[in-house]
């Protein structure tokens, strides 16, 4: 936990900004209590970069069909893991191994189970950004 | 801003820390919660909580933001895709069935109160006219594969927004049967293919022999050697199939032929969530989302949660009525009769509708670990189909190995070793 919230913070401030609409992003360092809503632009692309973390993603802007989007080089489903889908075994790459550690039981305490952001990690980080952002909008209010 | 711009800030904001709960939950069970930063050198108390006070947590939340006047109803224009009211009442929903479920039994969340929750949206929704099933104008044979085309409808209860013109097919998982040395990653199985029923609504397999060979029911008039005629009009718009074809592949049609000399896979692709009218290997581009949550997900989940909550003919009915109002936008013309079921048999057929209408939503990987049926279904392993002399063949992909451990995935072992009150999951 410590870990995971000493890197809150740096998550937090590592935002960035760019378009326009629903898919902007902005730079939370930049909210204050005194700011939040008075720098609305700054408050609104903050909060929609906030729902960039639904999906885990190489960016919050172009999404990924999978929701651990990586599970080795490729984006492969969950559904790989279960008995609806399956890893190409006769790709030339051979199967997704993050595919694989779902079907052998390869999965450990002491390995991430997608290549990525370890899912505890990725949505804890998430939330605590969230817990972050939060107080800064209800004391505002 | 006004003062309603900046308490629907705030509650989107605290329905996005719900979801990353929920989330949570769903992947590893009891969590660590808390509603105020935590100073990152005081670990020794941080705590993770049991699964009952995890679930309470996450469902009072979403019961608070499911209030009027947290969220709105809807969104529009460039504000599209932002939390809702239904949203809100969905993840509620959704906790709830997750709690109630056999591998969360710890929570003592009740089947009734996941089936009330799941109730509550639909009758909201439909006396707002908020949500309904999609059907596609003028395309009553793609009503199921349309909606997974149109970047904003009805259906939709939360969607994970992507840009409008988004090179989707570069990163798309499952399809490109003429493509198949690249990235051909997800491929559905023949236990899924099994599952669609022939188009009268009838089941062509009732089970397997020890061998996985198919028990087929004669009645059905399923013939292995001809397996893709009259199956569920759901089954064309989701899976590609040898013989199948494909419009708009390099400016042209494309017809699957899995004797030809190439890297099949399993046999079959996956062509949900495709456009058939983009030619996806000429540089088309997509406005689709990836839907986080939509309105055939609820009603899925009331039917679940009321046949496992009442074992009688009215919840039965009720469950029916869900599954049929599906099956119907689909172009299944047999409606399910509510009189044929009882409780374990309509929860097999629940499953099966569950499994076929959401498939590669990414829901099965967490249904047959909540259900507890996974170490079953992962303990055989993936068929695929092939061709030999001219017969179909089913054919083995992989050796899979599974135990109940996996029902949960392991806390990093880092994050359990710095902090003495977060403990493992059973197993790691």
């Amino acid at each position: 936990m410590k870990k995971i919230y000493f890197l809150i913070l740096i998550a937090v401030l590592s935002l960035s900004c760019n378009k326009e609409g629903l898919l902007d992003s902005t730079d939370l360092d930049e909210l204050t209590d005194e700011k939040v809503f008075t720098d609305v632009e700054n408050t609104r692309r903050a909060l929609i970069n906030l729902y960039g973390n639904m999906r885990q993603a190489s960016n919050n802007n172009s999404g990924s069909f999978s929701q651990l989007f990586d599970m080795n080089v490729t984006v492969a489903m969950l559904d790989n893991a279960t008995d609806d889908g399956a890893g190409n075994t006769t790709r030339n790459a051979g199967i997704s191994p993050g595919i694989q550690k779902y079907i052998t039981g390869a999965i450990s305490g002491t390995s991430n189970p997608v290549v990525l952001t370890h899912p505890w990690r990725f949505f804890t980080e998430a939330s605590a950004t969230l817990i972050y952002f939060l107080p800064i909008l209800t004391n505002a209010l | 801003m006004t003062e309603e711009e900046k308490r629907s800030s705030a509650n989107q904001a605290r329905f996005l820390r719900a979801y990353y709960y929920h989330e949570l939950f769903r992947w590893f069970g009891p969590l660590v919660i808390t509603t105020e930063p935590i100073d990152p050198f005081i670990f020794d108390s941080t705590k993770r909580e049991n699964l009952k006070t995890t679930v309470d947590f996450i469902v009072n939340e979403f019961d608070a933001l499911s209030q009027d006047g947290a969220l709105p109803d809807r969104w529009e224009g460039s504000e599209y895709g932002r939390a809702t009211k239904t949203a809100a009442m969905g993840y509620k929903a959704r906790t709830l069935l997750y709690a109630a479920s056999p591998l969360y039994q710890e929570s003592g969340v009740t089947w009734a109160q996941a089936a009330q929750a799941a109730l509550d949206l639909i009758t909201y929704a439909d006396s707002r006219s908020l949500h309904s099933l999609y059907v596609a104008p003028g395309e009553p044979n793609k009503n199921y594969s349309r909606y997974f085309n149109e970047r904003a409808n009805a259906e939709n209860i939360l969607v994970y927004l992507r840009d409008p013109t988004n090179d989707l097919y570069n990163l798309f998982p499952a399809f490109n049967p003429w493509n198949v040395n690249k990235e051909l990653t997800t491929v559905p199985t023949q236990w899924l293919v099994d599952c669609y029923d022939m188009a009268d609504g009838s089941e062509p397999i009732v089970g397997y022999n020890a061998d996985n060979s198919p028990i087929i029911n004669p009645a059905s008039g399923y013939n292995e050697q001809d397996p893709y005629k009259n199956r569920d009009p759901r089954f064309y718009q989701t899976i590609l199939y040898h013989g199948a074809t494909w419009p708009n592949v390099n400016k042209g049609r494309a017809t699957v032929d899995i004797r030809t000399p190439n890297n099949w896979g399993s046999g079959y692709f996956l062509v949900k969530y495709l456009d058939d009218r983009i030619d996806h290997r000429d540089g088309g581009t997509t406005s689709m989302n990836f839907i986080m949550m939509r309105y055939a997900e609820i009603l899925l989940d009331y039917a679940e949660a009321i046949n496992e909550a009442e074992n009688n003919a009215n919840a039965r009915l009720m469950a029916v009525e869900q599954l049929n109002r599906i099956r119907e936008r689909a172009g299944i013309t047999n409606p399910l009769n509510a009189a044929d079921f009882t409780q374990a048999t309509l929860r097999e057929r629940i499953r099966k509708e569950r499994r076929i209408e959401l498939c590669f939503e990414e829901h099965r990987f967490f249904d047959i670990r909540r259900w507890m049926i996974a170490k079953t279904v992962m303990n055989k392993p993936a068929i695929g189909i092939t061709i030999r002399g001219g017969q179909f063949v089913r054919s083995r992909l992989d050796n899979r190995n599974y135990s109940d451990r996996m029902n949960l995935l392991p806390l990093p072992v880092d994050e359990v070793n710095n902090a003495p009150l977060i403990y493992q999951n059973p197993g790691y």
